[in-house]
Parts: structure tokens; sequence; C-alpha cells
């Protein structure tokens, strides 16, 4: 696996991870 | 003396609201008021289960009605978050503050990117396709973690 598509597949799974836990985080927490 | 405790309603609806209430240290009584208990009779209208908690030095105390607007603190049933617990929620289903801290780890993580791509632009002496790819990638990764911080950094 070369240095891009590692980093290709850790920086898309943070960022899609971070994005989902934002819009979790808005739902449940409306105060 | 009347002070003042946080209290938290959540819902099956997905709720999770949190405001001050009248507390009664003598008779453990809290009063809530006007905005919660609304939240409350909204609930039981629309028959979404629904529960009560009062926060005190940490843990978190189950509130049984006594009368419309009056809740009796349970301390027999106290709980406190543990340290995983509290993790796994910052993390899932993180609070204003912690989305804030997120995006900047994000950002963080751009900035590590896009000095990754220029320091390999720096010395990579022979340009194959593998190294314009592993460029491109981390310029694109970059790019993509800025956008993600400043969605997170939102702030509201």
């Amino acid at each position: 696996m070369t240095l891009g598509l590692f980093a290709l597949i850790l920086g898309g799974a943070i960022s899609a991870f971070l994005l989902w836990a934002d819009r979790n985080g808005r739902r449940v927490h409306k105060d | 003396m009347t002070t003042l405790i946080k209290v938290t309603f959540t819902s099956t609806a997905g709720e999770e609201i949190n405001g001050q209430a009248h507390f009664e240290p003598m008779s453990e009584l809290v009063t809530l008021p006007s905005r919660l208990l609304e939240l409350v009779q909204r609930a039981r209208a629309a028959g979404d289960g629904h529960a009560l908690v009062a926060h005190e030095d940490g843990y978190r105390y189950p509130l049984e009605p006594v009368e419309v607007g009056v809740y009796q603190l349970d301390r027999s049933r106290r709980h406190r978050q543990t340290l995983l617990e509290q993790a796994w929620k910052a993390v899932t289903a993180p609070t204003k503050d912690q989305r804030q801290q997120s995006g900047r780890f994000a950002h963080t993580l751009s900035a590590a990117a896009l000095i990754g791509a220029s320091v390999y632009v720096g010395f990579s002496n022979v340009w194959t396709l593998i190294a314009l790819t592993d460029v491109l990638c981390l310029l694109g990764v970059g790019a993509a973690l800025f956008l993600v911080g400043t969605v997170l950094s939102k702030g509201d």
C-alpha cells in the first residue's frame, strides 16, 4: 500500500466519522 | 434555602434537553421550570417514553414525580458515568464544545497532510506515477479534512 492510499483511507474514514458524530451530537444535544 | 440544580430531560424521540430547576435541599424536592414541564407534558401527550435526571457532584439522580411539576430526588438510585462511558459519549454524541475541538483536530490533520505533501514534493527526486498519486492523495485528504474541520467548528 502506498502512502497516498493509506492517507486517503485513513483521512476519509476520520472525515466520515467526524461528520457523522457532528450530526449525531447536534441531534442529541438540543440545549 | 432554595438552590438551583441541573436537570436533564431525555425522551425516546431522541431529545436531550438540559435546564436548571429549583431544588429544596431539606425536602429534596425539585420544581421544574415551565419550559421543561412543557416538554414532559408534550412527551406524555405524544406517548413517548421520557426520563428526568438531576445532576449533583458528577452523579445522576432519577427524579420521581410527586405532583405536577414537582419531583423527588431519588438518592438510592444515583448513577455516575464511568470514564469509558463519558469517552464513548464524547466521541459518538459530542457537545458543542467537543465538536469544536474535533474541528480543531481535523484542521491539525489537514495541516499535517499538506505539510506531508510539501515534504514529499521537496524530497522526491524521481517522479513516478506512484509518487504523483501520493502527493495528490495527501493534498486531497488535506483539503477534505479542512472542509470537515470548518463544518465542525460552526459553533451552533
